[in-house]
């Protein structure tokens, strides 16, 4: 790496968002691998860019979400594999054992249904939220009022803890 | 207090989350001080949110794996563009050329600002605060790149900055009339008042910047010599005199 400014806070910039980056977009994609090609690609273009925009964490998700927007095909692979996951849970017959490593797995799919039901916004708002972002730099990524974000984060995560407990068969 | 001052859910929510602005903050502990309901609904949120917090967690943590490494994006990212990046400057240059190069040009500043678009779809840019438009001219420099002015100017200057590009970049501040040859760019910029925005890539191996016949900015290889110092690494304001 050469001694350049941009390249010193370029470095910076990636030790520090690179890993909320990839969970973020690997939890919205529900695509480990596709999450690992886009912040790569985010990165790219950021230093191809040879210069910080005024909020980079909001810029590396705004860049980040139209990629995933783009991603046709990634979209068709997302839904097969959601649906190869959920063949894969018991369906009706016998109870299974009710032991603690398949709770768990069901629990863990039920989050990711309930995520999956709800408007890709209040998916983005949340797992945002739950990686650290700040109001100011969600509310740049996803084009909204900082002033409104408090009020759309207690909405979505109304929802989706509603859409969670009816999959899971628990009262909220 | 009254009922009808009672927070809304979006506030108690910023509070909980340390985003509240301080003025606010402070009228909402104020209130939730005195108010029992309000302090009820605090405690639900932050019920909620711990929940909200713990479900999300269960999430597998796809952390971002050796592959993502940060040498391997400057590597990728200093490598020449596509080839569709060369491709393009030089239909950019042919039209340029064939529709007799003129700036002022409406349908080749279109067609040139297009064909740019295309080739370099990165994320959009804030607004231009001098509001001058995207027409400029843009070409892959080879052993030398020439930009050379015909006529001094009373007013304008050059704004020369060194990046990491693959193109020389003009974007004027007004019209001009210009000519491309093999080796760079003549500007007919006789009697005008424009300012210059030019991009120099920092791996060409040898620009020239000429006013009048006159070199005012060179650089072979890593070495610039200017006729102003740099204002700022790698930036060069210059009188076009």
């Amino acid at each position: 790496m050469s001694g350049k400014p941009f390249d010193h806070e370029f470095a910076a910039l990636f030790a520090e968002r690179s890993a909320p980056l990839c969970r973020y977009i690997s939890r919205v994609s529900g695509d480990p691998a596709m999450a690992e090609d886009i912040v790569q690609e985010c990165f790219v273009r950021l230093y191809r860019r040879a210069s910080m925009p005024d909020d980079p964490p909001a810029w590396l998700v705004t860049v980040a979400n139209n990629l995933l927007r783009d991603d046709r095909r990634g979209v068709a692979r997302r839904q097969r594999l959601t649906l190869s996951r959920s063949s894969d849970l018991p369906l009706g017959g016998e109870a299974p054992p009710a032991d603690a490593a398949v709770l768990a797995g069901e629990r863990i799919e039920s989050v990711r249904q309930a995520l999956a039901r709800l408007p890709l916004r209040d998916r983005q708002l949340l797992l945002l939220r739950h990686e650290g972002y700040r109001y100011r730099e969600i509310a740049d990524a996803l084009d909204l009022t900082p002033s409104s974000v408090g009020t759309m984060l207690a909405r979505a995560g109304e929802a989706f803890r509603k859409a969670y407990h009816e999959l899971f068969g628990t009262s909220s | 207090m009254s009922s009808s001052a009672h927070p809304a859910d979006g506030d108690l929510r910023a509070l909980l989350d340390d985003e509240l602005p301080a003025a606010r903050t402070q009228e909402v502990e104020q209130h939730a001080s005195a108010c029992a309901v309000c302090r009820a609904r605090l405690s639900e949120l932050e019920a909620e949110l711990q929940e909200t917090r713990a479900l999300l967690n269960l999430l597998p943590a796809a952390e971002p794996p050796a592959a993502l490494r940060i040498d391997t994006i400057m590597r990728r990212a200093r490598r020449p563009r596509l080839r569709w990046g060369a491709i393009a400057a030089a239909l950019a240059l042919f039209v340029a050329t064939v529709a007799g190069a003129t700036v002022g040009r409406p349908y080749v500043q279109a067609l040139v600002a297009r064909i740019r678009a295309v080739v370099h779809p990165t994320p959009p840019v804030p607004p231009n605060p001098s509001g001058r438009g995207q027409a400029g001219i843009a070409f892959v420099p080879g052993p030398l790149a020439e930009i050379a002015f015909d006529a001094s100017q009373a007013t304008g200057a050059l704004h020369v900055s060194l990046a990491d590009t693959a193109e020389v970049l003009i974007d004027p501040t007004a019209s001009v009339t210009y000519r491309v040859h093999p080796d760079g760019v003549i500007v007919h910029n006789r009697g005008s008042e424009a300012s210059y925005d030019i991009v120099v890539p920092r791996q060409a191996a040898h620009v020239r910047i000429l006013v009048a016949g006159r070199v005012l900015f060179e650089k072979i290889g890593s070495a610039v010599s200017a006729t102003a110092p740099a204002e700022t690494a790698g930036r060069y304001v210059i009188k076009i005199q």
